[in-house]
């Protein structure tokens, strides 16, 4: 029965997205009536799907075996909190999520977006529609959650229990948020070139599902490397997994878009490029469910794919891709911008921005479909490893990070204030200063490239900082401590986000670059009562406990942390035994410890002793805080830019 | 911690139970040492989906990783091992992607569009003076 209403609703909003890409765009009406037909299409729309993922949820809650989807990917005692997450954790249920987010961000623009002029929402309601149509005859024929089976069993499969953990419960619809946010760019895009009359006013309507796309992609993807981190078992935080990457690709496009944006507002130049990044960013999207859901890559990913249906997404992606970039080129405009190039002048270092970060993006879809393209035309079979991929963005990140600071500082056109040049050299001797400290406190003679970048995460931090500073810094003050106080009051408030944002992007390559040559890590065999040392810790094994879940048992592995021969605390690294599947997970132990991690996996476990990776890791916490420090940024100069309007409207 | 004694050891003997199956071909008695943890990270493990023979469990890293310890004890450079295992597995085990024929292209297209990049740059430059 609850299949049939399911199959209903899905219908309903199938019909609901086609009547609103006729009334938005085909009948030859007055604006006005178009605008009230379609909306109200949009919003029935959205409701019928929500509904039908409801009732879908309604399914898993209350295992319905008689739904294929709910045996297949959920069992009687399974924690309640899995039950309605585990919706988004197979093919179906996920697809599912993904129409529904994408329909409330078109509810979203119906609600939200009543200042922009009624013809060009048209369009972009209309572009938002196409796609919600697209992926519900998807669902319909390749992918129905609600399909039927008879008879009914006692009890399901089981969720993957990889899946079973609290990253499951954010990590999808963050990153789904993310993906599908970059439609309604997409469709603005769209519906400005069908318009032909863009101007800048269109930046102003797209920013903020920028925006909001980008920091819900970021969080999405910062939260899946912490779920791998520590669910995956070897303490890594980016494998450069194909999945992986085809999340990073819209990141960075994303990315770029947001800084060409800012040129396209300010000075109405670059307005074909900023379009074609809109578009490229959501066929990215398009292309990361591509590759998530067709299997045609090998990852850790693999748990809900198919080759069939792989096919079918492959389809639409390249129907949106090639229409989209058919309008682009037809409409790319005419009149050829003026040639005057400055080297230091902001723009152009936005352009450099955007040139390193397409070419990383190159670097991450070039290497991760090289191995495919050489099987299929040679077949010769290798891999493209981490290891690439690291070489290859060294040198990218280094250019990068040593531009990224002085962009900001420099202006739209004509020259450079003294203040500025003056801010950058002092921010260079600090930096240098600072390597030469590292240098000699850390490595002695040797000489290591990690020095280096951390520096360079160091450069981007201290000018920023710097930058920071009021423009009129000269006092006649003496009063070392009035002087600070009076820099602090009058920090420069407009420019507090972006430059938190460019804070994060430094830590996050400091924890990056630190991790990864300073990690120790040594397997071991320890009994009981034994000690093993790892950097400056020692980590004594006080024996094996257990613990009762509700469809599974862990065993508990009880470490006691030492340092200096005092006992700072407790690690207890856990092996989960489900009992349904007879998976085994391995839950890593953590220690925090300032910036550090103390970190221990177990593998085989005996009576008296086991087998145990351990491994300290210093600054990675970086890598974390960094991503967030850069959304905490992007949302704190949205925050201030509408107080400062408040302000000056007051 | 120990709530119900008896499920403990019901537990604890079907995980023995467990591993002993999965690990019946582990022999491993020796603690693993970096130079085996560096080497089996730049190897792929040739049955699991994108994980390198360090990351995985399976029987075949098993054997790979005690094959390295074994080298390393008769006295074998990193490199002489990691070329014996290529040579037995070919491309295809070696994370880092060997610089020949068929890689050269992955290998050096980003270094080319980046000078391509910096030549655009100088010339417009010149032009624009």
């Amino acid at each position: 029965m609850i299949g049939l209403y399911g199959n209903l609703l899905l219908y309903l909003a199938t019909a609901a997205a086609l009547a609103a890409i006729i009334y938005s765009k085909v009948l030859r009406i007055k604006v006005d009536r178009k605008y009230k037909y379609s909306s109200f299409f949009i919003v029935a729309q959205f409701l019928f799907i929500f509904f039908s993922y409801l009732i879908l949820t309604y399914a898993y809650i209350t295992s319905d075996f008689s739904l294929l989807n709910v045996w297949q990917n959920s069992e009687l005692n399974k924690p309640l909190i899995y039950k309605i997450t585990g919706v988004w954790g197979n093919h179906e249920g996920s697809i599912l999520l993904w129409v529904l987010i994408l329909a409330f961000y078109s509810f979203l623009v119906v609600v939200i977006d009543r200042d922009v002029p009624k013809k060009n929402i048209l369009n972009v309601l209309f572009v938002q529609s196409s796609i919600t149509l697209a992926f519900l005859l998807f669902i319909i024929f390749t992918s129905n959650p609600f399909t039927l089976q008879h008879p009914v069993p006692y009890d399901g499969v089981g969720l993957n229990s990889l899946l079973q953990d609290p990253g499951l419960i954010i990590h999808p619809p963050l990153l789904y948020m993310g993906y599908v946010g970059f439609s309604v760019v997409f469709s603005y895009s769209i519906a400005a070139m069908l318009d032909k009359d863009l101007n800048n006013v269109w930046t102003r309507w797209v920013q903020k599902w920028v925006y909001l796309s980008w920091c819900t992609l970021t969080l999405g993807i910062t939260i899946g490397s912490w779920w791998a981190y520590y669910e995956l078992g070897w303490g890594g935080w980016w494998f450069w997994d194909p999945v992986e990457n085809a999340s990073l690709l819209p990141w960075i496009t994303g990315t770029a878009l947001m800084h060409s944006l800012i040129i396209y507002r300010s000075i109405g130049r670059h307005k074909d490029w900023t379009l074609l990044l809109a578009i490229l960013t959501f066929s990215f999207s398009l292309m990361g469910t591509f590759l998530v859901r067709s299997g045609i890559l090998t990852s850790v990913h693999s748990f809900a794919s198919d080759p069939q249906r792989g096919l079918w997404i492959l389809v639409i992606m390249s129907f949106f891709v090639i229409c989209s970039l058919s309008i682009f080129i037809i409409n790319l405009s005419e009149n050829k911008e003026k040639n005057n190039f400055f080297i230091f002048r902001k723009g152009t270092f936005i352009l450099f921005n955007n040139y390193l970060l397409m070419l990383s993006c190159f670097v991450v879809f070039f290497g991760t479909i090289y191995p495919l393209l050489l099987e299929s035309i040679t077949n010769e079979v290798i891999t493209v490893g981490p290891q690439y991929f690291n070489t290859i963005f060294i040198p990218i990140t280094f250019f990068l990070a040593l531009l990224m600071p002085i962009g900001p500082n420099l202006p739209w056109k004509g020259h450079v204030n003294t203040q500025a040049i003056n801010r950058i050299y002092m921010s260079a001797i600090l930096t240098i200063s600072l390597v030469i400290i590292l240098q000699v406190l850390i490595e002695g003679q040797t000489f290591n490239l990690s020095i280096f970048i951390i520096s360079l995460g160091g450069w981007i931090i201290i000018n920023s900082l710097v930058d920071l500073l009021p423009n009129n810094n000269r006092r006649e003050d003496k009063n070392i401590v009035d002087l600070i106080l009076y820099n602090i009051k009058n920090i420069n408030i407009q420019k507090i986000g972006s430059r938190i944002s460019h804070v994060g992007f430094g830590v996050l390559i400091i924890g990056v670059a630190a991790a990864s040559s300073y990690s120790e890590q040594k397997e071991i065999k320890i009994s009981i009562g034994e000690i093993s040392d790892i950097n400056r810790y020692s980590l004594q094994y006080d024996g094996l406990s257990s613990d009762i879940g509700d469809n599974y048992d862990d065993l508990l592995l009880s470490f006691t942390i030492l340092l200096d021969n005092k006992k700072i605390g407790e690690i207890i690294p856990k092996k989960r035994f489900f009992r349904n599947s007879g998976d085994i997970t391995t839950e890593a132990g953590i220690f925090r410890h300032n910036t550090s991690h103390v970190f221990i996996t177990v593998g085989e476990v005996q009576e008296n002793y086991i087998y145990a990776m351990i491994s300290y890791k210093p600054f990675v916490r970086m890598i974390w805080l960094g991503s967030f420090l850069m959304v905490i940024g992007l949302v704190g100069s949205v925050l201030i830019r509408i107080q400062f309007i408040r302000l000056t409207h007051d | 911690m120990i709530k119900k004694p008896y499920i403990l050891i019901k537990f604890l003997l079907i995980y023995l139970l467990s591993i002993t199956f999965i690990y019946a071909s582990n022999i491993d008695e020796t603690e693993m040492s970096n130079e085996v943890i560096e080497i089996s990270k730049e190897l792929k493990c040739l049955v699991c989906d994108g994980q390198n023979i360090f990351e995985s469990n399976s029987n075949f890293s098993k054997d790979i990783k005690l094959y390295i310890n074994k080298e390393l004890i008769n006295g074998k450079e990193k490199k002489e091992i990691i070329s014996d295992i290529h040579s037995k597995y070919g491309d295809v085990i070696l994370m880092r992607p060997p610089i020949q024929r068929n890689t050269y292209i992955l290998w050096f297209l980003p270094s080319v569009i980046l000078f391509i990049g910096i030549l655009i740059l100088y010339i417009k430059r010149r032009g624009s003076d």
